[in-house]
């Protein structure tokens, strides 16, 4: 018998005490590293981010490259109605309301490191629907190697996308085994609240062990495919941005610190942990490939 | 009363230097003053950096901004038949300023330095050996503080006196730290982002128009190197008051001395 199998029915919290005690939580600890300061927060290890510092400094290339700039500008978003489509090589392509997402697949909590390439990186307490779920639903046919994540297009809305320098939409990509990774979470909710415009709402892409531009914010389309896709940034920049882009401290970058990182709110960098300290979780999906030379 | 600029300039000298440093000190002491609130903002070690790098670039373009500003100063009072400040002399101060301005670049640079090497790699030397081996920007940024170095050690009078005409080929290294302070910015910025431009745009205008001084000497009329130019001694003495001066004796009318 397993651990899970002898919880009796009357020891599980019901939902909505669970999400306040959850709020709760996560209040207590923003509180608490807001108390602590920056020097208080650099003893501790891997307190939340204030709520605050996690969404005023974001990369939301769809209104602005100024990260303080996109949170006034995201007021715009209009999270809501949002379609999400999963299509490709699936046999149920689907199109779900982005709001209902979370109660048709159930969601959990996930605190999780957040690493920007920037060298910066944050800790934030999401909800959200494994992403392992929602592919399963729509069933994948053999063909579906690489999955890719399509954001919005809409240049009225987003003031970033008038920018010709860029080719919209913003693209992402994971190979299928990634994307079924139990660590993968399409992200439905932060702090115990809706995702904030500014952070990608109403749904967007949490890959924990990856350099944060693969988290892709504001998901409109879950494409199946058999070539891997070509993302916004290796379109932008193909000999920085690579398609795997674990966080590695071991490979260096032309401009920001791989090695080391500096928490929000913090003053001094702290170490960099390889696949950003989820090591022990994914390392076997990349077991004898060369990722220095796949990036 | 109200004072023409040039005037101002050079009469209240001293004040005008005062105000100048203090203005320059402005976003040292807000940078000060919200790391003692630490209301830096999100990324504290990134603010600290960004504002002391651009406020050194912003006072390098400044001090090579004075040499122009004079010249284009002296020609728009010509234009505005301006009583005052038609002649390069009249905007010495300028010149004079242009030490203190150079200073306070290179306390911006070295607060930036200092911060690079205290938070952002903590005297870490392996840190630091990677960085230089990894980051071109890091390079250029290394080469725009140590060209500062000798002309920061050099701004006394004394030393001016010594280097005699070498203080001025000395200090040409001003074009190269700027140079270098661009690059180092523009390396560090992601693709895509325009922020480091109009430094760069300022910059190398200013370095154009010493590129065309050079390439075409008749650009200008006179000589204009940059330095003091000696003042001509004013020829006119204005009066203060031309109402109050002219209290002439009535003169004796034609008619009266003819009688007489």
């Amino acid at each position: 018998m397993t651990e899970l199998s002898r919880i009796v029915p009357s020891e599980i919290t019901a939902e909505a005490l669970y999400r306040g005690r959850r709020l709760f939580l996560a209040k207590a600890a923003t509180l608490l590293s807001a108390g602590m300061g920056p020097a208080g927060a650099m003893a501790s290890e891997d307190a939340i981010s204030r709520y605050e510092e996690v969404t005023n400094y974001n990369n939301f290339y769809e209104y602005s490259t100024d990260k303080k700039a996109v949170a006034a500008l995201a007021e715009n978003l209009q999270p809501n109605p949002w379609r999400l489509e999963v299509k490709g090589e699936v046999e149920r392509p689907r199109v779900y309301d982005a709001h209902a997402v979370g109660r048709d697949f159930g969601t959990e909590e996930r605190i999780y490191r957040l690493r920007c390439v920037e060298g910066w990186s944050a800790v934030i307490p999401w909800t959200g629907v494994p992403l392992a779920r929602i592919l399963k639903a729509a069933g994948p046919t053999s063909r579906a190697r690489y999955v890719r994540f399509v954001g919005p297009h809409d240049p009225a809305r987003f003031y970033g996308q008038r920018s010709r320098r860029h080719l919209w939409p913003y693209v992402e990509g994971l190979a299928i085994e990634e994307a079924m990774h139990p660590l993968t979470l399409l992200a439905t909710g932060m702090y115990g609240g809706p995702i904030a415009n500014q952070c990608g709402a109403p749904v967007r892409l949490v890959v924990p062990w990856k350099y944060g531009y693969k988290s892709i914010k504001s998901v409109v389309s879950i494409v199946l495919e058999e070539a891997r896709p070509e993302s916004f940034w290796m379109r932008l920049s193909p000999e920085e941005y690579g398609f795997y882009a674990n966080v590695d401290p071991e490979v260096p970058h032309p401009r920001w610190s791989q090695a080391r990182e500096v928490r929000l709110g913090e003053m001094r960098r702290r170490p960099t942990l390889p696949f950003n300290g989820y090591a022990e979780q994914v390392a076997h999906l990349y077991r004898g490939l060369d990722l220095r030379a796949m990036r | 009363m109200s004072l023409h600029p040039a005037l101002l300039l050079k009469e209240r000298y001293r004040l005008c230097w005062w105000v100048v440093f203090a203005l320059l000190c402005v976003p040292a002491a807000t940078l000060g003053w919200a790391a003692w609130q630490e209301a830096l903002g999100p990324n504290p070690l990134e603010r600290l950096e960004r504002d002391t790098g651009r406020w050194a670039l912003i006072c390098l373009a400044l001090a090579l901004a004075i040499t122009p500003a004079r010249r284009a100063l002296s020609f728009l009072m010509v234009v505005l038949r301006s009583p005052d400040g038609k002649r390069l002399s009249d905007w010495n101060a300028l010149v004079r300023m242009r030490r203190m301005v150079g200073l306070v670049a290179f306390a911006y640079g070295a607060a930036h330095v200092l911060v690079y090497l205290e938070l952002d790699v903590g005297w870490d030397g392996a840190a630091l050996a990677d960085a230089f081996r990894e980051k071109p920007y890091i390079l250029a940024g290394l080469a725009a503080f140590a060209a500062l170095l000798p002309l920061a050690a050099t701004s006394t009078d004394f030393a001016m006196r010594k280097l005699g005409r070498y203080w001025k080929r000395l200090h040409r290294l001003t074009y190269f730290a700027a140079c270098a302070g661009c690059l180092h910015f523009v390396w560090l910025s992601k693709p895509g982002v325009l922020e480091p431009y109009p430094y760069v745009a300022l910059i190398l205008l200013l370095l154009a128009y010493r590129v065309i001084l050079r390439l075409r000497p008749g650009f200008h009329p006179g000589r204009d190197g940059g330095d003091e130019v000696p003042e001509r001694p004013s020829q006119v003495k204005r009066p203060e008051s031309e109402e109050l001066v002219t209290v002439r004796p009535p003169e004796p009318s034609p008619e009266k001395e003819s009688i007489a």
